[in-house]
């Protein structure tokens, strides 16, 4: 399993999520994140085809991609995604 | 010839107890217009010029209290009316003794003219100066006589003291709208986006001074805006402008509502602004960042903040447009506008700056969330849609005459 996760230094949303974000790492150590920025790793990005809300966390299984978050979330279901796709 | 003067004397003592029925004029009074507009000036009557707009609520209010006084002076008065927002002719001549009495030559209306005295504007105070002044012309100057004038409507508030409820209704007005205005998105990611790229700087001092210099020409360059937008409104300001003013703040107000209920079960969160006005300011941003001279640095971003305000201004012009022509339909002018309109901008840029402070000072952005970002949308939209509505039916409301 592996997470992407994509922000942008501009977003309110972005700042918020990643607070709890790193509680969910204290959490759940051995979670393979990769943090992306909407701006700065553009080539990157597009292969995700993020739509016009941030952030965006996405869950993939194999390369697959298996669930994704969009927007700004509650810590519950932030847990709850992990817990369920980790 | 006694006889004669026994009538003579007799004539004398007649007059002496002959109790003063006839009105005679000051010789303070003297007819400034009466030559230019061709009007008969009569020995014993006040010449009234009233310069009034169709539809203008302070104007028809400045009517019903001449006709009043007309019928309370026993016809010593003589109202004569010209209608400026519709007739050209009369707008030139409006505008023409407007410069005679060194006032500047907008549209804006009631301007009342008797004798040598201009007064500009409406309310219960200047309706008192008029009758104070027709009865100084009539002769009449038993002013201490207050039930006959109309008592003033003032209430004291601390420090400023004594102030007319318009006065400070039109205050609150502004800082609602400015408020309200200030929540506006388009702004904001720009402010985020430049403390997130203040955070990689190490010097705090420069920090703070780079990022109030953006907010502050922010600021400024809103209120020359805003000024500006009141500038133009004085001279053409119409009914017809008002109704269009009104219709765009409906469109405005349906927009948002619209927006509102397309997006209300959308995800909450950042929403991505166009690719290519991104990027644009970003590399702006890096110029800055990377500026090894101070004095470069804050040359850029003080024409980053223009730039963005700029195109900004277009995205948020509904609420200073709207204030601007609650402004011109008060007839404020002056220092009074410039006051107010300061007091729209302090509103407007109070949530940028508390954000930068709070951010710069803990280096985090705290207690931020994008939740209320719909409900400052719905509220807006409500709220210019009101604005609009009003302006086009019920405008005395928006002359804060409740």
């Amino acid at each position: 399993m592996r997470i992407v996760k994509i922000n942008a230094v501009w977003c309110p949303a972005c700042i918020v999520s990643n607070k709890i974000w790193k509680n969910v790492l204290v959490d759940y150590p051995d979670l393979d994140i990769e943090e992306l920025d909407l701006d700065f790793d553009s080539d990157e990005v597009k292969k995700y085809n993020v739509g016009d809300i941030l952030p965006v966390v996405i869950f993939l299984n194999d390369e697959k991609e298996v669930f994704r978050l969009i927007g700004e979330k509650t810590k519950e279901e932030i847990y709850k995604a992990v817990e369920e796709y980790r | 010839m006694k006889k004669y003067i026994r009538i003579f004397l007799c004539l004398i003592i007649l007059c002496l107890f002959m109790p003063v029925t006839s009105m005679a004029l000051s010789s303070s009074y003297k007819d400034v217009l009466a030559d230019e507009l061709d009007i008969k000036v009569e020995e014993d009557k006040v010449n009234i010029y009233l310069f009034y707009g169709d539809g203008c609520p302070h104007c028809a209010s400045e009517k019903v209290l001449l006709n009043n006084l007309k019928e309370k002076y026993d016809g010593k008065i003589n109202i004569y009316l010209y209608e400026v927002w519709g007739d050209k002719d009369n707008t030139k001549l409006m505008h023409k003794f407007k410069e005679q009495f060194g006032v500047e030559a907008n549209n804006s209306v009631p301007f009342t003219i008797i004798g040598e005295k201009y007064f500009y504007g409406y309310s219960d105070s200047v309706g008192i100066k008029i009758e104070k002044q027709i009865r100084s012309y009539l002769e009449l100057d038993d002013i201490d006589d207050k039930d006959t004038l109309i008592e003033e409507d003032k209430i004291k508030i601390p420090i400023l003291g004594e102030i007319n409820p318009g006065e400070v209704t039109v205050g609150v007005v502004a800082m609602v709208l400015g408020f309200v205005d200030g929540f506006n998105p388009c702004a904001m990611w720009i402010l985020l986006f430049l403390i997130n790229m203040l955070f990689g700087m190490k010097d705090r001092k420069k920090m703070f001074l780079l990022g109030f210099t953006f907010l502050f020409t922010s600021a400024l360059f809103y209120f020359l805006s805003m000024l500006g937008i009141n500038i133009v409104l004085d001279f053409i300001s119409t009914n017809e402008l008002r109704s269009i003013i009104g219709l765009v703040a409906i469109g405005f107000g349906i927009y948002n509502l619209y927006i509102y209920f397309r997006d209300r079960k959308k995800e909450d969160g950042c929403q991505v602004v166009d690719e290519a006005k991104r990027k644009n300011i970003i590399d702006k941003m890096k110029k800055i960042k990377n500026a090894k001279n101070i004095f470069l640095a804050f040359g850029g971003i003080i024409l980053l903040a223009i730039s963005v305000n700029m195109v900004e201004l277009a995205c948020s012009a509904g609420f200073p447009t709207i204030f601007s022509e609650i402004l011109v339909q008060n007839n404020v002018t002056g220092i009074s506008r410039i006051i107010y309109l300061l007091i729209y901008v302090l509103f407007y840029m109070i949530d940028d700056m508390v954000v930068f402070t709070i951010s710069i000072s803990t280096l985090t952005i705290s207690g931020v969330t994008t939740k209320y970002n719909k409900l400052v949308k719905i509220v807006g939209g409500i709220l210019m849609l009101m604005m609009g509505l009003l302006l086009i039916f019920k405008p005395e409301w928006i002359m804060l005459n409740f």
